[in-house]
């Protein structure tokens, strides 16, 4: 509790923690830094909700994680998106139609599972797929798949239907894939 | 996606269960529908089989953000700044 009612060694202890964890979640740098730093002032100016219950980085970390939700709730359009917009990663024509393209389709990754989840740099190369997602599909997919929020709370938060929900994650999940396969499975 | 009780389904609809497959249970129709696409169509088999990888390796990911020690540090000019804001803030 001390800490708290000290700012200086405040940030010595949690900036780069929350820094970290905003870089995961948001496209940019300067975006993760403007975060922690509401972050920090959000944590200043209700110290009284600091309860002690929980660690003063677990506080500041659900801090953080709200932020996160409005700085894509602010992004989000409810735009519709539909199953059947046009995908050319699949055929438009008589018994192609909607299934793979060849030149589209998955190739084969020559993969160990586990030696994979070990690799640090295909960890970052996927860390950096997730941040160029595009922002239509990004927004659903932090909150829903990094973030873990319930379905119904995503679909609250950006005000979308949940199969719009569905047809964003799928879309978000083509892309990171085409990504990794661009990325690192060459 | 409406795929109006056909057995048959095209890739496009079995990439859609697949990936939806990561959070949520399909019915029981959607896995024979999926199962049977699986058997016949070795790209969406391909496709699942990757998917499954992503799904893991964001989770493990996830782990690494939370563990990490060293390496990503916020800037020290960007920590000066916001101690001032701090500062500000408190008086």
């Amino acid at each position: 509790m001390e800490q708290l009612t000290n700012p200086d060694s405040w940030v010595d202890a949690y900036a780069d923690y929350l820094y970290r964890y905003a870089l995961s979640r948001v496209s940019n740098t300067e975006i993760a830094e403007d975060l922690v730093q509401e972050t920090f002032l959000a944590g200043i100016k209700n110290l009284d909700s600091f309860k002690g219950k929980s660690s003063e980085q677990t506080w500041l970390t659900a801090i953080l994680k709200r932020k996160i939700i409005d700085h894509y709730r602010k992004k989000s359009s409810s735009k519709e998106v539909s199953f059947d917009m046009p995908d050319d990663r699949f055929g438009k024509y008589g018994s192609m139609n909607d299934h793979w393209m060849d030149s589209r389709a998955p190739k084969e990754w020559q993969l160990n599972s586990d030696e994979a989840l070990e690799n640090d740099e295909l960890k970052a190369v996927l860390q950096a797929c997730i941040q160029h997602l595009p922002e239509k599909w990004a927004s659903c997919f932090i909150l829903r798949i990094m973030e873990e929020m319930k379905g119904e709370e995503v679909c609250k938060e950006l005000n979308i239907s949940s199969s719009n929900m569905w047809v964003m994650l799928h879309r978000a999940r083509l892309q990171l894939r085409d990504c990794l396969e661009k990325g690192w499975f060459k | 996606m409406d795929t109006k009780g056909k057995m048959m389904i095209t890739c496009k609809e079995a990439t859609f269960l697949i990936s939806k497959k990561q959070q949520d249970k399909l019915n029981w129709f959607e896995r024979l529908q999926l199962n049977l696409h699986l058997m016949m169509c070795k790209y969406c088999r391909r496709f699942a089989e990757q998917v499954s990888f992503i799904t893991k390796a964001i989770a493990s990911l996830k782990k690494k953000v939370m563990n990490q020690s060293a390496g990503v540090s916020l800037s020290d000019e960007k920590k000066q700044l916001i101690k001032k804001k701090l500062l500000e803030q408190k008086k």
